[in-house]
């Protein structure tokens, strides 16, 4: 099989992981080349410093070698914005993905949606775009219709997760939370008959192949 | 990897989904056809078509399923489907999609979803242009578009007359092509479910 350049593209430190974190681990295992950006640390619950720290930490779990760190003002991103998809467009012209994971527009949280539309709009050239979950903020409206086995992947996933000391005391981060959602997922999305099996789940927005 | 493609109607598949399929052949995977066979809609004629344009690009198998009850989802329609899905256990199943207007197409797409409950990979195409189709997977049509043309010509000028041309398939996978964003044609699926990263080529 070919190797893929995948892109990853989320608001906050964690929401890869959440959202990706087995499928990016999976990624890297088959040799793809994996792109992990961030476009910014937030700024509310925890010190920007140390949210770098624990999100470097996690994509090295994952075994990701390539985490760009945006750090976009976080205020300027309450709404879509030209100069923020003009960032995002310079970013994929430059490492020119295959695959894109970004936010659904089902979020309740206003700088996931505008990550989500901002890369949509940024996107035109890039022939597969996937939005994930984040459990935290996705709106029930979101209705996946591709999956990832991560069953060999979700200890590492909880592993990249519990370095985010800062979130740490967040109920929907912990273990039980994440491994339920991905057996639910798992089982949604026919993927196998491990009754013990993990899966994270994608809406399709383009799959050209 | 097995993949299973199902109809209803004549033509259909010719038009909406043969060009991935020979796509999926020249890749090495076996390709079977699951027919709902009624004999007002597949007269002999229709029948040899199918057979000589599957000839064309390779398929292995034809499977005739008979007595469907395209009116209604009933559970012996589901169970009919059921037995011939399940003895060929593929890895992805396509068929109409369950959102298409006319009626005898989306009952028998309502009972393909319930008989591949199982399987981990469903795509579903529309042959017409139907607005509530919304697709998100593209198949781009490189060398596959004079393959589908001598496909269409196994079935005579009359009876495509009433259904299709070269020419409109032409343009409704162009339509596809510029839908995607891309300037070649493309063959167009919605999806229920499929399995990423697991040698299936999504």
């Amino acid at each position: 099989m070919s190797i893929l350049k995948i892109v990853c593209i989320t608001a906050h430190p964690d929401d890869a992981e959440m959202g990706i974190g087995g499928t990016l681990a999976k990624h890297v295992d088959n040799g793809d080349d994996v792109h992990v950006i961030l476009t910014t640390l937030g700024g509310v619950v925890g010190p920007p410093k140390k949210r770098e720290k624990e999100a470097r930490l996690a994509a090295h779990i994952l075994g990701i070698d390539d985490l760009q760190i945006l750090n976009y003002p976080v205020q300027k991103l309450n709404k879509p914005n030209l100069e923020f998809v003009k960032v995002i467009k310079g970013i994929l012209t430059e490492l020119g993905p295959d695959r894109i994971y970004t936010h659904t527009l089902f979020d309740y949280h206003q700088v996931h949606v505008t990550v989500a539309e901002s890369v949509m709009h940024a996107a035109k050239e890039i022939r597969q775009v996937l939005s994930c979950e984040v459990i935290s903020s996705t709106t029930p409206e979101f209705n996946p219709n591709a999956f990832v086995d991560i069953t060999d992947y979700m200890d590492l996933k909880i592993k990249s997760l519990k370095v985010h000391q800062t979130q740490s005391n967040k109920f929907y981060i912990q273990p039980n939370v994440m491994r339920s959602l991905a057996n639910v997922r798992y089982v949604w999305g026919k993927v196998g008959k491990n009754p013990m099996g993990y899966a994270e789940a994608f809406v399709i927005r383009k799959f050209i192949h | 990897m097995k993949i299973i493609a199902l109809s209803c109607i004549p033509l259909d598949l010719e038009i909406s989904c043969f060009g991935t399929l020979s796509k999926y052949i020249k890749d090495g995977h076996e390709v079977s056809l699951i027919i709902s066979q009624s004999e007002q809609i597949w007269t002999k004629e229709a029948l040899n078509a199918i057979k000589a344009s599957s000839r064309i690009i390779g398929i292995s198998q034809i499977y005739f399923v008979k007595e469907l009850n395209l009116s209604s989802v009933t559970q012996d329609n589901v169970n009919k489907l059921r037995s011939h899905i399940e003895s060929l256990n593929p890895t992805v199943a396509i068929f109409p999609s369950i959102r298409t207007q006319d009626e005898r197409r989306k009952t028998f797409a309502k009972s393909s979803l319930l008989a591949c409950r199982g399987i981990g990979n469903i795509i579903m195409y529309d042959p017409q242009k139907n607005p509530n189709f919304h697709p998100s997977i593209y198949s781009i049509m490189n060398g596959e578009l004079e393959v589908k043309d001598l496909c269409l010509e196994k079935y005579n000028r009359d009876f495509r007359k009433n259904k299709t041309s070269k020419k409109k398939m032409r343009m409704l996978l162009r339509s596809y092509g510029l839908r995607a964003g891309i300037k070649t044609p493309a063959e167009a699926f919605e999806t229920n479910r499929i399995l990423l990263l697991n040698n299936t080529g999504f």
